[in-house]
């Protein structure tokens, strides 16, 4: 199977703290890969590595087969990134951030670009600063998704929404899911767990878990031998009883003790 | 890419572009009303608080337009375009020079149209001037701006840039005295200038380089301190500046000239008529005072050196650039080495004798010590840098209400009132930097002639605000006792002005020699 992204011992330090460390990620093409954990967990950290906005301190990261250091525009060109914390030209309108960017992309769909804004209500004469975050978010994907990116990288893009915001992001890039590799952070994991065909846990910077959703629940059976099989146990039930299995030392080799 | 980056920020900044332009507008009117003589005093005043608004509106136009996009950080949108690093920095550059320049350079050729200049100089001077300010200005504000993220951040490193330049400037005075800037204040100060300008503007293109192209924000703001260190510490050697403007003058030695000592120090004549010890704006100064307050005992004498000045030909001046000097006991022992480093330029040919040979006085400080060593009897020695400068032009424009304009001085008015007569001129060439003027009669009285000569060899540096270069004398009617020169108010309908402009006409050294000179005898009369 190829992977879209490769990640081998990628670590991050602050001055003596370290945010992650040795983390090995393997993200299949074409999956909905969830890369799931508390907030600090390290997630957004990872994801700022992976699109060479932060420099590892440790390892390599490979994404759509070129390190990460030497992503060029031709490759930004093929990856969708839509973040909580992305610093939009606040004082441009949402209508003239589109024509800002339809150049930048020369795979831009003008009639996808129509419909999703169309979808999603983005009024194009408002200034991006006077947008509500969650209208922020949407027009970020909006953005995201018209030049038909083959890896789409989604960092918290449910946070602090509500559910109607929540079920419009979802759908809008759920539609293109089939056709492109998405990578989305989140610590909402029952939201996420309608659609991740894959899940990896990070908890404290440390990799818990990376696998497709069946085989986590397989994984962490033993968790839960004295309460039954994690079979169809929700995610979040999973990732409480691996972070307190990793707190107590049981977790740490190939499968929880 | 770099058209459509520039469409964006363009969106965003026109409101504060427009707000600039204006305030360039309003600025060169004020030039323009305020006139040779500030006859519209609106204009005048405005003058001040424009160029101070302009300061800070080019100023703030560029920082915006590179921190639209900022380096620093990890969360800026465009980290994840596919936008070439090369294309964004040339977009901001390429904004920030047609925003700032553009605008300035159609004011200014507006402008010296207007005053009367030709429009080919006009253009080629403006040209000039906005290069200059876009090497000087714009891209070290721009290196500074892509280090930080908003303009608190670049009020923070500009402060500690300041404070590492003052503390690194006032260290290096402290330790090296005059000596910390050999050529301060002299003609040829302008090739540390130039030095001080092509490390900024080299500076400012490493930091742009790491900022756009590694994002090292810490590095490049290391540069920018280790800069602003670097800006005290790199100084041009007198002789080495000297020898480069023998060089880029390229004017023959003044073979015939002959500068020495006065063989008798009480036959020295008055005092040296133009220059002075120091300059009153440099830290010299204060530097003096500290060790003053440190060591009594160590505080500077003054002494006045009397030279013999051999004939030049009429109407030629001749100016000290430099004087270092040797002290040496009469057993060989080096007393004293020092120079006048950071001193105004003497002139050593009087304006009313120029052409004749005579007499003049160099004035000199000497730290206490050595003076008390030599004051009895030393071998003196001295290393003299001199300029010869000649007659370029001479005109003559009526006293009342006169008018002048040619290449060489620009154009050139002279007004009165009862107590002098004002010759104010502007030019789009450099400013002559010595010049005389005498009100003469015609009849052939004559008040005493006015000189300024404050040398400055560079060639042309355009300056920052104006195109147009300012300059002029006041000729006093009367002296400052109030008695009245030959020439009064009432002769001033038949006088004109004789203006005279000097330019360099070779740069040259002497060495002087004077043994067994009792110091005591040169000490300068008190006050």
């Amino acid at each position: 199977m190829g992977f879209v992204i490769e990640t081998q011992g990628l670590g991050k330090t602050y001055g003596r703290f370290g945010a992650i460390s040795s983390i090995d990620l393997h993200v299949p093409d074409r999956s909905v890969y969830a890369l799931m954990g508390a907030s600090g967990a390290g997630k957004t950290t990872t994801i700022k590595i992976l699109l060479n906005m932060l420099a590892p301190s440790r390892g390599t990261a490979s994404v759509l087969g070129v390190d990460s250091r030497s992503l060029d525009p031709a490759m930004l060109s093929q990856i969708g990134y839509v973040s909580e914390n992305q610093s939009m030209p606040a004082r441009l309108r949402v209508g003239d951030f589109f024509d800002y960017l339809r150049p930048c992309y020369p795979t831009w769909d003008a009639a996808l670009e129509r419909e999703l804004r169309a979808q999603l209500r983005l009024p194009a004469g408002r200034r991006i600063g006077e947008l509500s975050h969650g209208m922020r978010l949407k027009m970020a994907l909006a953005c995201a998704l018209p030049f038909k990116p083959r890896l789409l990288v989604l960092d918290e893009p449910l946070s602090g929404l509500d559910a109607l915001a929540r079920d419009e992001i979802i759908g809008g890039f759920l539609r293109q899911a089939g056709a492109m590799t998405i990578l989305i952070s989140s610590h909402e994991l029952d939201e996420v767990q309608r659609f991740a065909t894959h899940v990896a846990f990070l908890h404290e910077g440390r990799l818990l878990f990376e696998g497709p959703v069946d085989a986590l629940q397989e994984y962490a059976s033993p968790l839960f031998a004295a309460g039954g099989s994690a079979a169809r146990r929700p995610l979040r039930d999973i990732f409480v009883a691996m972070v307190r299995a990793a707190r107590d030392g049981h977790i740490g080799g190939d499968r929880p003790t | 890419m770099i058209w459509h980056i520039a469409k964006k920020d363009w969106k965003l900044l026109w409101p504060m572009v427009a707000l600039v332009t204006a305030i360039q507008g309003g600025l060169e009117w004020a030039l323009y009303g305020a006139g040779l003589f500030g006859e519209d005093p609106a204009a005048g005043a405005l003058l001040r608080p424009l160029t101070m608004a302009w300061f800070v509106g080019i100023a703030a136009l560029v920082v915006a337009v590179v921190q639209q996009d900022p380096i620093p950080g990890v969360d800026q949108d465009w980290l994840v375009r596919p936008i070439k690093r090369t294309q964004l920095l040339l977009a901001k550059l390429s904004f920030a020079a047609a925003a700032v320049c553009l605008p300035m350079l159609l004011f200014n050729v507006a402008d010296a149209l207007a005053t009367g200049f030709a429009l080919r100089p006009s253009i080629e001077a403006a040209v000039l001037k906005e290069l200059f300010v876009l090497a000087t200005f714009v891209v070290p504000l721009a290196a500074l701006a892509a280090a930080t993220r908003n303009m608190t951040e670049l009020v923070i490193l500009g402060a500690l840039l300041m404070v590492v330049f003052s503390v690194t400037l006032s260290l290096s005075a402290l330790v090296s005295g005059a000596d910390w800037c050999p050529t301060c204040n002299s003609g040829v100060s302008w090739l540390q200038h130039m030095v001080e300008h092509a490390g900024v503007l080299a500076g400012a293109c490493v930091v742009l380089g790491i900022q756009y192209y590694r994002r090292g924000t810490s590095l490049a703001r290391g540069v920018c301190i280790a800069g602003a260190a670097l800006l005290v510490f790199v100084q041009v050697p007198w002789r080495w500046a000297f020898a480069l403007e023998q060089q880029v003058a390229g004017t023959p030695a003044a073979a015939g000239i002959e500068v020495e000592i006065a063989p008798d120090a009480s036959s020295a004549a008055a005092a040296a008529p133009g220059g002075g010890r120091s300059s009153p704006r440099d830290v010299n100064q204060a530097v003096q005072y500290v060790r003053r307050r440190v060591r009594r005992q160590d505080a500077p004498v003054s002494i006045e050196i009397p030279l013999h000045v051999g004939a030049a030909s009429p109407d030629d001046l001749i100016l000290a650039d430099r004087a270092d000097i040797t002290l040496e006991s009469t057993d060989g022992k080096v007393l004293y080495r020092g120079s006048n480093a950071g001193a105004l330029a003497t002139l050593l040919t009087p304006p009313n004798a120029a052409g004749e040979a005579g007499s003049a006085r160099q004035p000199l400080d000497l730290p206490g010590p050595a003076f008390r060593a030599a004051r009895d009897r030393a071998d003196v020695r001295l290393d003299y840098s001199l300029t010869l400068m000649r007659r370029r032009a001479e005109y003559r424009l009526a006293a009342l209400d006169g008018e002048l304009q040619t290449p060489e001085v620009g154009r050139c008015a002279t007004v009165n009132d009862r107590n002098m007569v004002y010759l104010r001129c502007k030019t789009i060439a450099q400013a002559p930097f010595c010049y005389s003027a005498t009100l003469v009669s015609g009849d052939g009285r004559h008040n005493p002639v006015v000189l300024k000569c404050t040398p400055d060899y560079r060639r042309h540096v355009p300056g920052f605000r104006d195109l147009l270069g300012f300059y002029g004398a006041d000729l006093p009617l009367r002296d400052r006792n109030g008695t009245v020169y030959p020439l009064a108010a009432a002769d001033l309908g038949s006088s004109y002005v004789v203006f005279k402009v000097f330019e360099e006409g070779a740069h040259f050294r002497r060495t002087l020699a004077a043994p067994g000179v009792a110091l005591a005898a040169w000490r300068a009369p008190a006050g």
